[in-house]
């Protein structure tokens, strides 16, 4: 037997692991260790995804396919063939087993029916200059092993839609045969709210000012853009409100009540015109962002959190991309 | 913000990324499909108008085009972090004064921020 590591705990290994499991779970692993609150999961290796494509009777053709560029031309029908191989692809048992394993260590400390967000964590993903942002696919509300085993083919193949193809042949620049993705599988955060929080000001460039979107339920509303969020911009050291823009908040990302997945409701009318953080959880939110910004070796992050009965969580860190100078 | 002579005011967005102005022609954008007919014909003039700021289709003409709106998101949307990765001036939730902004597909116009958040969209009458 091999003695690559298919499956890490997501505390395991830090900001430097990012070619062993992907730019996202390397991040989260580092704030684990710093005592940031992430919810509970694991990883899977970027060797569990290359162990998989080895097991793939159609590994040959995938792997003649990138070894080479792809024509602007070839790409949507490339990048087709390349995620029917991999959704065609049975899971062996060697990787499915010790998944299902750490699923059901999972649900077995959870007090309620387990659901699970299935990431991606690509190598080329989180990077100082390039972000990879909303390349790949999350796939959230999973609660049955099947459907774990599935988000986890569909979060593989995401790598080579045609838009991440694309995004890798021409702002990333590495050949595709040297691109691989980790995927992190964590319980599901049930947010009330969450955001995206800028630990430096991205529109003036002030590095002394925090800059937040907030809305009502999922996140991803905000990274997809499906609404228009509460926007506060903070003065870090006294954590005051420079600035605040509430947004109008017209729908909301719930979970889907008969399905596994989400989906875009109305807000309830009480809420939609009203700020939807506190003061304190303001002030918990910044200073958590210049605790995470302190072992990120000073640099700015693009955090994304979720509070979930009161108590935040941090889902992810990344540099801040754009040219703060 | 006084709008130039021969320019036409047709809408305002939050303004995300690099505040200069950019002129060039408006062309909306659904797909990779019509991604990749602006990367043969080159895009290189093109304000790109689009509705979805979650994926980041336009990526690969990111470094050709002169500016971006689009009809949803905020400073924290994915199509909001790569815009300022190439600093290219963005609008995110832009609306429109006209009753189809289709109509603007082609046309030659300019966006102006006029502050930290706000920006204006003109048509070049």
């Amino acid at each position: 037997m091999s003695k690559i590591k298919l499956i890490y705990g997501l505390g395991d290994r830090g900001k430097n692991a990012i070619h062993t499991v992907g730019g996202k779970a390397a991040h989260l692993g580092e704030m684990i260790k710093h005592g940031i609150p992430i919810p509970d999961g694991f990883v899977l290796s970027t060797s569990a995804f290359e162990r998989f494509i080895n097991h793939s009777p159609f590994r040959q053709e995938i792997r003649e396919t990138l070894d080479q560029e792809i024509e602007l031309t070839e790409l949507i029908a490339t990048s087709k063939k390349l995620q029917k191989y991999i959704l065609e692809t049975e899971f062996p048992s060697e990787i499915r087993d010790p998944i299902i394993k750490r699923f059901k260590d999972l649900e077995s400390n959870t007090p309620f029916p387990l659901e699970v967000a299935v990431r991606s964590s690509a190598n080329v993903e989180d990077l100082v200059k390039t972000s990879f942002a909303g390349q790949a696919d999350t796939f959230l509300c999973i609660s049955t092993v099947e459907d774990l085993i599935d988000s986890i083919k569909r979060c593989w193949a995401s790598i080579y839609s045609a838009r991440a193809l694309m995004y890798i042949q021409q702002m990333v620049k590495v050949p595709l045969n040297l691109v691989s993705i980790g995927v992190v599988i964590q319980k599901m955060v049930n947010s009330e709210v969450a955001g995206v929080m800028f630990t430096a000001n991205v529109l003036t460039k002030d590095k002394t000012q925090t800059l937040i979107n907030a809305a009502w339920g999922f996140g991803e509303s905000i990274a997809d853009g499906q609404v228009v969020p509460d926007s506060l911009t903070i003065d870090k050291d006294s954590t005051n409100i420079v600035k605040m823009r509430i947004g109008s908040k017209l729908k909301m990302s719930i979970r889907h009540p008969n399905a596994c997945g989400t989906i875009l409701a109305d807000t309830p009318l009480d809420k939609q015109d009203v700020l939807c953080l506190t003061t304190d959880q303001i002030e918990e939110l910044v200073n958590y962002g210049i605790k995470i910004e302190k072992f990120f070796n000073d640099i700015p992050q693009d955090v994304e959190w979720a509070i979930e009965e009161g108590r935040i969580l941090i889902l992810q860190a990344r540099a801040i991309t754009s040219k703060l100078d | 913000m006084v709008s130039s002579v021969g320019f036409k005011k047709v809408g305002k967005g939050l303004s995300v990324s690099s505040k200069e102005t950019a002129e060039g022609e408006f062309t909306v954008i659904n797909s990779v499909e019509d991604v990749l007919k602006l990367l043969e014909i080159g895009a290189e003039n093109k304000i790109v108008i689009v509705e979805d700021c979650g994926t980041t289709t336009i990526g690969p003409i990111l470094s050709q085009i002169k500016g971006i709106i689009c009809t949803s998101g905020s400073e924290g949307s994915h199509l909001a972090i790569v815009s300022r990765e190439f600093e290219i001036p963005a609008f995110m939730s832009s609306r429109f004064s006209i009753d189809n902004y289709l109509a603007l597909n082609g046309k030659l116009g300019k966006i102006v921020s006029i502050d930290e958040e706000n920006g204006e969209i003109y048509l070049d009458e």
